[in-house]
Formats: structure tokens, C-alpha cells, sequence
């Protein structure tokens, strides 16, 4: 009999051990096996490497010893209130309407490095101090009007001076800085960004599609 | 004298009214050159017109008449005796001169309105399906296969057929994992890859259906695993196996209403037939 069990530890109280769930089996189980009966529904292994940054982590035991530690541990995270990246991110994807790839291009972080995050992974400090400021960026800071969805059209536009993307991945402002002058780009972007009458759509069926391939051409102002 | 014939691209003549043209395997060849160059003064500067070669046939096959695949498109072409149905092969050019065109008259034209359906004329998908066989991204031989193996491109051909005519398009985002390889074309990037799905579709239909489908389909709903018998994968987790890295945060159901220039400057536009090739089909036997 082979006794498996996958453990909440928080890095802060190591004393601290939450048991999450306990399975027997008769024969040596498959990590598959494992993952698959005792990790909550959805749950993946990352093969990448994951420092162990994040405050809480999961070890899965068999018979007592630790076997394989598990970073990502949203549903625990949640139960001790712990807020993880992949939850943070996915708040902040939507807020401002974001894809994973305009997510990659906010941090300036990769593609991977995204993936990463939602496999569990945790960012540099640095990044994961930004992730912070910008969830915090709520709509009740700005005038009422403004559409948070709409700030990716417009942040790479230098207006005074300077992008709010630019702002964003400025090493020489503090958290506390960063934040009122993010928040000030906002509201300095806010008359442009402001809900708008949607426009009368027609619709593109039956449309040439080939006229698209006309927005295409790279060559046409050189 | 041509322009009063009514040439146009996407106009039809019979191979044996060309003697150019007389030893070649098509029945039939379509004009390629644009109105344009039919019509230029200069027969000095342009000599030439191009004419792609078609073979009649009975009917035509839908999975050859949207222009998906890469070689062959099935129209319908029009003239004064009725409409006949062509087989174009893409392989089949052939440059004649253009004075040839002064003597006489096209038999039958590809039509340029848009057909009861609403959808493109044959004209206008001709003259696409050209363009794309110079401008389609070449995705890389390793992706391909990792696709093909992993029956995502299958999937996708299953799945989104009965909404093919809400769909605007399906779109790929791919990057390589490896850190030091992004400045390579797309066709250059080594595995294993990251990728990312954009199904556009069309400014009246609701996202929300397909892309329950969608996430559902590739990582809730299991299969049987191809390499563990009487065991279950999901099909995101078999396409890690095969060097494809999906999440479900970066499959995204989008109305074209929503899409931006910008977004899709970043995207390759995917077509199953487009990509069914790699380069192992160029080597010699």
C-alpha cells in the first residue's frame, strides 16, 4: 500500500503544513496517476525549471517522503488568500482586454515567460512589482468614462513626452511613483480612451477579402 | 483594340486558339495579368500577358473552390454559350504575347460580382489564391509535423467546419521556446513551439459558442492516449508531447469588428490545406 499525499507549505511558517488531500494506492502509482487524482481538476506540471519563489508551494509525499514539489497551487493559494501571478494576470488581461501576447508586450516580458506564468512560474521581483501596480490600476481612479480596454491602442503613443509603456519599464521610478505616474498617463490618455458610440458595422461578407492584402503593403511610403 | 474586347483578368480563352499555346495540357487558360497591363499602350514595356492553365471539369469540390488549397482552385466561368466548370493548376503558366489578345475574344469570363451567397466572386478568389502563393508564410517543417502528428490540424478541420461560414478566419501566433532564436523568420524557429489560436469571426455571430467549443475540445475533454493504452490525454497535453505548447488563455474567439490591424500584423493566417506540405515533398526521389 502506498500512501500519497499533497501538502500545502508556506515558505513564511514552514511549520505551517496544510494537508490538501491523501490518496492510497495498491500499486506504485504513475506521476500521471498522481497528478491526475490528487491535484485539483486542470492542474499541470510545468517541465520548465520554477524557482521557488512564490510564498506557498505543494510537495507531493509517497510514504512519508517528499517526491516531486508542485509551484502551482492556485486553489490552495486561494484558500490561505494568497493571490498568485496567474490569477493577477488574469485580473489585469481583463481589465484592459488583453491577449496573452499584448500581456507579453505590457511587461516586456516573453511570450514564454507568460506561459510560464500561467504553468505556475513566478516573474522577477521586478516584473512582479509591476504585475502588482498595474492590477492595482482600477477604474475609480480615472473619469468615469474612461474604457480601460481601450489603453492598448494608445500606449505606445509618446504623448508629453513619454508611452505609457515606456513609463512602465522605467527601472529609475519607485513602486510608490510608478504608480501615481502611471496613473497620471491614464487619466492623461483618458479623453482618448473614453467609451465611444460604437460605429455602424457592416458586415464583410461578401466583401473582396484580396482588398485586405492592399493595407499590407510595407513598401508603399519608402 | 484588347480593351474593347472586353479583356480582364480572370478572362478565359481555349488553348487551341493560341498556337503558342498548342502542345500544352490545359484546355483552357485564364488571364493573371491585371487590367492594367492588358491595356498598357507600350507593347515595347509590356509585351507579355500571363495566362494560368485550367482543365474542364464536371463539377466542382468545395474543398478546392474557397482557395484553401494551395495548387488547385475550382471556378465557375460565364460566357455567351453558359457557364462551365474549371480546374486551375497553379503549376500550369505560361506567357504569350500580348498582341495575340487583339484578334480575339475571351470565351468565358470568371465573374467579378459576388454570388448569391454573398461570398467573393471567382474573380476576386482567383486573383487571391494567386497572391497567396507568393505572400504565404512558410511555417516551419518541424511544426508542421508536430501539428500533423498531434491531430490538432485534424481537429481543427473537424471542429470548425460546421461554423466555416461564420469564420472569418483562423489565425496562428508562433514563437519558438528557445530565447535565442527569436530573430529568425518564422520558417527557421526550432522546437518546441508556443502557440497561440485567433479564430476571427464574423461581425454578427457570438464568440462565446465556438469558443466553449474550442477550450472544451482541447483541455477538458480527453482522448485516448495515443502512447498509454486505456489511458486518457487531453489534446493540449498530447500536443506538448509533440513540441506544441498550448494554454487556454491564448486561444481566443474574436469578431473581426474587434480586431485590430496591429493585432493581426502579428499573426499568420492559417489554412489547413496551405500547410499540409514541408520541404521533404521538394526532395528529389
Amino acid at each position: 500500500m502506498i500512501a500519497a499525499e499533497v501538502a500545502a507549505h508556506n515558505l513564511t511558517t514552514p511549520v505551517l503544513s496544510q494537508t490538501y488531500k491523501t490518496r492510497k494506492f495498491d500499486k506504485p502509482p504513475s506521476v500521471e496517476d498522481i497528478i491526475r487524482t490528487l491535484l485539483p481538476i486542470g492542474s499541470r506540471s510545468s517541465t520548465a525549471p520554477i524557482p521557488l519563489t512564490c510564498a506557498t508551494y505543494m510537495i507531493l509525499s509517497i510514504n512519508g517522503k517528499a517526491q516531486i514539489v508542485l509551484p502551482r497551487a492556485e486553489e490552495v493559494g486561494h484558500k490561505a488568500g494568497i493571490e498568485t501571478t496567474r490569477n493577477k494576470i488574469d485580473l489585469i488581461k481583463s481589465k484592459f482586454a488583453l491577449s496573452v501576447i499584448q500581456v507579453a508586450e505590457l511587461f516586456n516580458v516573453t511570450r514564454k515567460a507568460v506561459y510560464d506564468w500561467y504553468d505556475g512560474a513566478e516573474p522577477k521581483s521586478a516584473t512582479a512589482a509591476r504585475i502588482n501596480i498595474v492590477k492595482g490600476l482600477d477604474r475609480e481612479l480615472f473619469p468615469p468614462d474612461t474604457d480601460l480596454a481601450q489603453l492598448k491602442l494608445f500606449w505606445k503613443i509618446p504623448v508629453s513626452g513619454t508611452s505609457f509603456l515606456s513609463l512602465l519599464s522605467n527601472d529609475l521610478l519607485g513602486d510608490a511613483e510608478l504608480r501615481v505616474a502611471l496613473i497620471d498617463k491614464i487619466n492623461e490618455l483618458s479623453p482618448r480612451m473614453g467609451t465611444k458610440n460604437a460605429s455602424a458595422i457592416r458586415l464583410s461578407k461578401g466583401l473582396p477579402a484580396s482588398q485586405l492584402a492592399d493595407i499590407e503593403r510595407a513598401g508603399d511610403f519608402s | 483594340m484588347i480593351e474593347s474586347q472586353a479583356w480582364w483578368q480572370g478572362s478565359v480563352i481555349a488553348t487551341d486558339v493560341i498556337p503558342a499555346l498548342e502542345y500544352c495540357s490545359a484546355d483552357f487558360w485564364i488571364v493573371a495579368s491585371q487590367p492594367c497591363n492588358l491595356y498598357g499602350k507600350d507593347f515595347q514595356q509590356i509585351p507579355w500577358v500571363e495566362l494560368v492553365g485550367a482543365t474542364q471539369i464536371a463539377v466542382s469540390d468545395s474543398s478546392k473552390s474557397k482557395g484553401d488549397h494551395p495548387r488547385i482552385l475550382h471556378v465557375n466561368a460565364e460566357g455567351t454559350t453558359g457557364t462551365i466548370c474549371l480546374q486551375i493548376d497553379i503549376t500550369l503558366r505560361k506567357w504569350v504575347q500580348r498582341s495575340f489578345l487583339a484578334g480575339i475574344s475571351p470565351m468565358y469570363a470568371l465573374p467579378t460580382r459576388n454570388n448569391e451567397n454573398g461570398n467573393i466572386s471567382s474573380n476576386e478568389m482567383f486573383s487571391g489564391w494567386l497572391a497567396r502563393s507568393y505572400t504565404r508564410v512558410a511555417l516551419p517543417d518541424e511544426f508542421n509535423k508536430g501539428l500533423r502528428d498531434c491531430k490538432i490540424d485534424k481537429f481543427l478541420n473537424e471542429k470548425l467546419a460546421k461554423y466555416s461560414n461564420k469564420l472569418y478566419g483562423i489565425y496562428f501566433s508562433i514563437d519558438c521556446e528557445a530565447e535565442n532564436a527569436k530573430e529568425l523568420p518564422i520558417g527557421k524557429l526550432p522546437p518546441p513551439y508556443l502557440l497561440g489560436i485567433v479564430i476571427a469571426v464574423y461581425e454578427d455571430v457570438d464568440p462565446t459558442e465556438i469558443e466553449q467549443l474550442f477550450t472544451t475540445s482541447l483541455f477538458k475533454k480527453n482522448i485516448p492516449d495515443p502512447y498509454n493504452n486505456g489511458k486518457n490525454i487531453s489534446r493540449a497535453d498530447n500536443a506538448r508531447r509533440h513540441g506544441i505548447r498550448l494554454i487556454e488563455e491564448d486561444i481566443n474567439i474574436r469578431s473581426i469588428a474587434d480586431l485590430t490591424v496591429s493585432e493581426l500584423h502579428g499573426l499568420v493566417r492559417y489554412s489547413i490545406v496551405d500547410y499540409l506540405s514541408d520541404s521533404s515533398f521538394a526532395a528529389p526521389h
